[in-house]
């Protein structure tokens, strides 16, 4: 040993033991960095460490992915989960947020489809990934509990208002475009049953929090593109514009767009300035 | 050395439990007979969901401290003074009366492992972490509190013991002590050394705080876990620790297989027992026979069936 190793030196090398227990060089260098007892030798305290480090982790993904670990069972979810942590090392101070960039690990890594095939179990798991992964941000995210003013009336709006306003987003919505019901899989897997995987039917979500509570919503796709473009920048005349170019039915009309833009409010979706 | 105030002026909240999210609702509707609770400061630093509002509440009938574990005092990174603002605002919005951490590193290159480590223990290192808990009480403008660690493993290059370290990171930079009795006695078995002589060589009047929690024992070492009952070696030496600092405030830690709220009532009041000046569990507490490592073995825990150091755990939505 170095007599003149000086603290980061030390630092640097048992952070990477202990995120790298496979690697022989490095743990062969317990020895020389750490000191041994008769009961407990320098490799064995190294390895208390680098267990520890994997279990922690572990059981945070298990905590934040129940209806994950339920699906695919803790070995699988356990390997996916270590290597994306081999590849995306935690550096936010919350242990809560290791699994920012897990969905879209799984989303570059899956196997791919031909084109046309229908979704299949790659796609579930990584859908209910996406879900999991938002509700965990809705359930931190500031929410609309103790908005004030009062939400809009749109229903008392008048025309000429209505097409001038700018809906917001609440900050606890998050939206997403699922090729499964997997809600209704999560919903049912919380609530102790233990369904058989969804079969594919293309889903959109509109993920919020009312009074502390989680509410997913289902929605029409024309409904789910106007709530995507409702930034608070952009007035809902060019929102109506923008989705009536889309094609898709029921065409949104003024009436329809202030119905549903009422029913968003109500629900805790979007916030009228 | 300086003579400081007893508990740097910081008031004996008496006897908390460290408060979970599976319990925050019954405390709210029963509120139970603790003197106060501790929270995980990163499990409310970025939540503005039902937690964080349940803390609010919370903290409107309780005193509250707030304990962190991302701090990295002892890291060769520069500190993150993001952190450092958020944990104030945090402290700010509760009341806090005080902010604690632990004498470790966490991770370094931008990296955490989401661990305590141990600290390199040198001359170097002490005037690194005296620097930055100087610069840290300036930012939070109010005194650090800082934890002794359970550790499992100590550097060779070492030239000081733990608790010369942290006695002279207190002294010099003026900062409070949150003594872990469990974590003396885990760490006493783990490296071989009388827990007494941890305790005795700590400046006792800058102890803010204890910390009481269980342990399991491994064969060849015993793990900070945090999920059973306070060992009787560990309740002999709260005694011997508060027969130097007088009372101070005490606080359970249960973060693993959380027992109902009941039960936490009951070792709470089990530490009231040992922790007072005239107890009726003096027999034994000099006896060094009680803090004898094989004292700590009678319990085997497979590590590699489960069990880790537990300090915090992850809580997320009930």
């Amino acid at each position: 040993m170095n007599e003149t190793v000086d603290f980061p030196s030390q630092q640097a090398w048992l952070q990477r033991a202990i995120v790298a227990p496979g690697d022989a060089a490095l743990r062969e260098r317990a020895t020389d960095f750490l000191r041994s007892s008769a009961d407990l030798g320098s490799g064995a305290r190294l390895a208390i460490y680098q267990r520890s480090y994997r279990a922690r982790l572990l059981e945070a993904f298990h905590a934040m992915f129940p209806v994950l670990l339920h699906a695919i069972g803790a070995d699988a979810l356990d390997v996916f989960a270590l290597d994306f942590l081999a590849q995306q090392r935690p550096k936010h101070v919350s242990v809560g947020r290791i699994a920012d960039g897990f969905a879209a690990y799984l989303d570059a890594t899956r196997p791919r489809q031909t084109a046309g095939d229908a979704p299949g179990w790659e796609e579930f798991v990584l859908d209910l990934a996406r879900l999991e992964h938002a509700l965990l941000e809705i359930s931190d995210a500031r929410g609309l509990e103790d908005a004030s003013p009062p939400p809009c009336d749109v229903r008392a709006l008048g025309d000429a208002e209505l097409l001038r306003a700018r809906p917001a987003p609440a900050p606890c919505l998050r939206l997403l475009a699922s090729r499964f019901p997997v809600h209704r899989y999560w919903r049912a897997v919380r609530a102790g049953e233990d369904p058989e995987p969804p079969d594919a039917t293309a889903c959109w979500l509109a993920l919020t929090r009312v009074d502390y509570r989680l509410s997913p919503r289902e929605l029409a796709p024309v409904q789910w593109e106007l709530l995507a473009r409702c930034d608070g920048n952009t007035p809902l005349h060019t929102i109506l514009v923008d989705v009536a170019a889309l094609g898709l039915r029921p065409a949104p009309d003024q009436v329809l767009a202030r119905i549903w833009l009422s029913n968003f409010v109500t629900q805790g979706l979007v916030c009228m300035g | 050395m300086s003579a400081a105030p007893a508990r740097l002026g910081l008031p004996d909240l008496g006897y908390g439990v460290g408060l979970r999210r599976a319990h925050m609702a019954e405390v709210l509707r029963t509120q139970p007979a603790f003197d106060w609770f501790e929270i995980i400061s990163e499990n409310f630093l970025d939540s503005h969901g039902w937690s964080r509002h349940t803390l609010q509440q919370i903290a409107e009938r309780y005193p509250v401290v707030m304990h962190g574990v991302s701090l990295s005092i002892g890291s060769s990174d520069e500190l993150d003074f993001e952190y450092l603002a958020t944990l104030k605002r945090l402290a700010k919005e509760i009341g806090a009366r005080w902010i604690s951490d632990h004498l470790c590193w966490t991770g370094v290159g931008g990296e955490t492992t989401h661990d305590l480590l141990p600290m390199p223990l040198d001359e170097r290192s002490l005037h690194h972490v005296v620097e930055r808990v100087r610069i840290v009480q300036d930012v939070l403008d109010r005194p650090l509190v800082l934890e002794n660690p359970s550790t499992y493993a100590r550097f060779a290059a070492d030239t000081l013991s733990e608790w010369e370290f942290l006695g002279r990171v207190a002294e010099q930079a003026d900062c409070g002590l949150l003594l872990d009795v469990n974590n003396v006695y885990v760490s006493s078995v783990n490296h071989g050394f009388d827990p007494r002589r941890y305790i005795d060589a700590l400046p006792a009047q800058r102890v803010v705080q204890m910390h009481l929690a269980g342990h399991r024992a491994c064969g060849t070492h015993i793990l900070d876990t945090h999920d059973t009952p306070v060992s009787d070696a560990v309740w002999h030496l709260y005694r011997y620790a508060t027969r130097r600092t007088g009372s101070v405030a005490t606080l359970l830690e249960w973060d693993s297989n959380l027992p109902p709220i009941d039960r936490l009532l009951a070792e709470v009041d089990k530490a009231r027992a040992w922790g007072a000046r005239e107890s009726p569990f003096d027999a034994g507490v000099f006896d060094a026979g009680v803090f004898a490592p094989d004292a700590a073995r009678p319990e085997v825990l497979t590590e590699t069936t489960g069990g880790h150091p537990a300090f915090a755990v992850a809580e997320f939505r009930a």
